[in-house]
């Protein structure tokens, strides 16, 4: 009778592993665009970085996970959240960067933590220009079958959610900023950038708070400032200089658009069927063992205590051998997973280097123009104001 | 962007406000070539996101089926593609339009696919030779031509 309930107690932990169905919930969020056109002194310039693919150390025990996929999710996805937030209405100039820069009002990081086109999740940073954390979240999103739809709107991104949700928040907040406050970061941005030219001039304009490390005004030059327009003007090139880089990451997103969908679909079903397989596997070798152990505990001498113990051993053991099978059959989709990663790695690889290539070679040569506006700012400051500058310890 | 801004023109005599004034100038120049040059690849770019796939296919729908009206602009492609024949789509071609296909390129299309024509389309219509140049690699490369051979044929 002990052996039994002993018996009846291992079944009834086993149970829960039985239930079979799930439901998964797919989120959908709707983007908030802007009803009317937002007021020139709302608007804030965004710039994103280049993503961090987050490749592991140890690539050979992660096989799932491709290199050069990842460094071109690490500019495809950030080059889509820009369309994202140009498609809003609510933010000025939008640009994806490939390095650090102060030309911008607010800077958007991200590090992708998993991405195989059924599950999706990112850690997204973003601070404003005076050094505020507006946020700090990792977004997660399961995708659902119907956003690799032929029929969808095509614009609409496979992970078009986590896009949309990150705008949405991005929002909510810059809502909560009267006009006065976000034209003060532009302002801030305006000195943090003069003060990256000509930091002897420009550093006693900004004073950062020792604890939070938040630049805050302590004066402001005046509005016909000489050398102010000058480094305007610089500005201007920089954001220049990044629309042309933009175009080649247009270029990027175009040509991998159409590859990493297919590849995120495929992956996509392979990494469901192979999630399906491994629990059902699992779940067969538990029950099987439940039953052989039942069967063992049977206790009794009659004939049909014997004939129950061996129906369990040999139910048992059936379903630990089917379980076996089931492990086999998910090794099959995770080859294939590995098979059409390592596919459309080779094809990343070749597009990233072109692009790269070019990204190089334009800002090397625009910091030697830098370099130089850097010096010749100085040179004019002087020449206008009789000034003799320190030497900045940046150049 | 060979040098760094100015230092060879000050040598000269100029004030640094107009070397500045200059340097901004060149930059300007260097952007608007970069830009030019990415604006003709993208022409000529065979890769299209699948948006611009699906509205590709939507445009030109079975049209593209059968040989190639060039005659008309794009938007009377559409209605008038319906060239049955050969002779029909070569005839309606002028020679000048005829001088702008390279030699290497075969006059009636064959073994093209939708982005394959509409990439004829778009170099035969296009004026500035470099642009058409650049479109005209993009198609070879679409086609699966080699590079060495793409060079042939171009230069």
């Amino acid at each position: 009778m002990k052996n039994i309930t002993t018996f009846i107690f291992f079944v009834c932990l086993a149970l829960p592993l039985l239930s079979l169905s799930e439901t998964i919930k797919y989120d959908k969020v709707k983007l908030k665009r802007a009803e009317i056109e937002i007021t020139e002194d709302r608007l804030l310039d965004v710039g994103i970085f280049i993503f961090d693919p987050n490749i592991p150390e140890d690539i050979e025990s992660n096989p799932l996970v491709f290199p050069e996929i990842r460094k071109a999710e690490a500019r495809y996805i950030p080059y889509h959240l820009k369309n994202t937030l140009e498609e809003t209405g609510f933010w000025g100039g939008v640009w994806m960067l490939p390095d650090n820069t102060k030309a911008m009002d607010l800077n958007i990081s991200g590090r992708i933590i998993k991405s195989d086109g059924y599950d999706v999740s990112m850690q997204i940073g973003v601070w404003d220009i005076s050094g505020k954390q507006w946020i700090d979240k990792t977004y997660k999103a399961r995708v659902g079958q119907s956003s690799y739809s032929k029929r969808r709107d095509l614009t609409q991104d496979p992970y078009q959610s986590i896009f949309n949700q990150i705008a949405n928040d991005l929002q909510k907040i810059k809502i909560g900023y009267i006009s006065k406050d976000l034209k003060r970061i532009s302002e801030i941005g305006d000195l943090r950038f003069a003060s990256d030219l000509i930091p002897s001039v420009f550093n006693d304009y900004l004073v950062q708070d020792k604890k939070t490390s938040i630049y805050k005004i302590s004066r402001l030059p005046a509005d016909d400032d000489p050398i102010m327009q000058r480094i305007a003007d610089v500005k201007e090139r920089e954001l220049l200089l990044l629309d042309t880089l933009n175009e080649y990451y247009a270029q990027l997103y175009r040509e991998i658009s159409v590859p990493y969908e297919e590849w995120r679909k495929s992956n996509r079903q392979n990494a469901i069927n192979y999630e399906e397989l491994k629990r059902s596997a699992r779940k067969r070798q538990l029950l099987g063992a439940v039953a052989i152990l039942g069967g063992i505990m049977v206790d009794g001498d009659s004939n049909a205590s014997g004939y129950a113990q061996q129906g369990l051993m040999i139910g048992g053991m059936q379903a630990v051998q089917s379980g076996f099978a089931k492990a086999s059959e998910a090794k099959i989709y995770k080859e294939s997973m590995k098979e059409g990663g390592d596919s459309f790695d080779t094809q990343a690889e070749g597009l990233l280097i072109e692009v790269e290539g070019q990204t190089l070679r334009l800002t090397g040569n625009a910091q030697e123009m830098f370099l130089g506006w850097k010096k010749l700012l100085k040179q004019i400051y002087t020449e206008e104001t009789g000034l003799i500058l320190e030497e900045d310890s940046a150049q | 962007m060979s040098s760094q801004a100015g230092s060879s023109n000050q040598q000269l005599g100029q004030s640094a406000s107009s070397v500045f004034n200059e340097s901004l100038g060149d930059f300007d120049k260097e952007m608007a070539g970069e830009r030019d040059i990415i604006a003709a690849s993208s022409q000529g770019d065979s890769s299209m996101t699948a948006q611009e796939i699906a509205d590709m296919e939507s445009i030109m729908g079975a049209d593209l089926d059968g040989p190639i009206d060039i005659s008309g602009d794009l938007g009377n492609d559409e209605s008038q593609g319906n060239n049955d024949s050969e002779d029909e789509f070569t005839g309606e071609m002028s020679e000048e339009e005829i001088s702008r296909l390279p030699s290497c390129i075969d006059i009636d299309g064959s073994g093209e696919d939708k982005i394959a024509r509409q990439l004829r389309v778009f170099a035969i219509k296009e004026d500035d030779p470099n642009i058409r140049n650049e479109i005209w690699k993009q198609y070879l490369k679409h086609m699966g031509i080699g590079q060495s051979e793409i060079d042939k044929c171009l230069s």
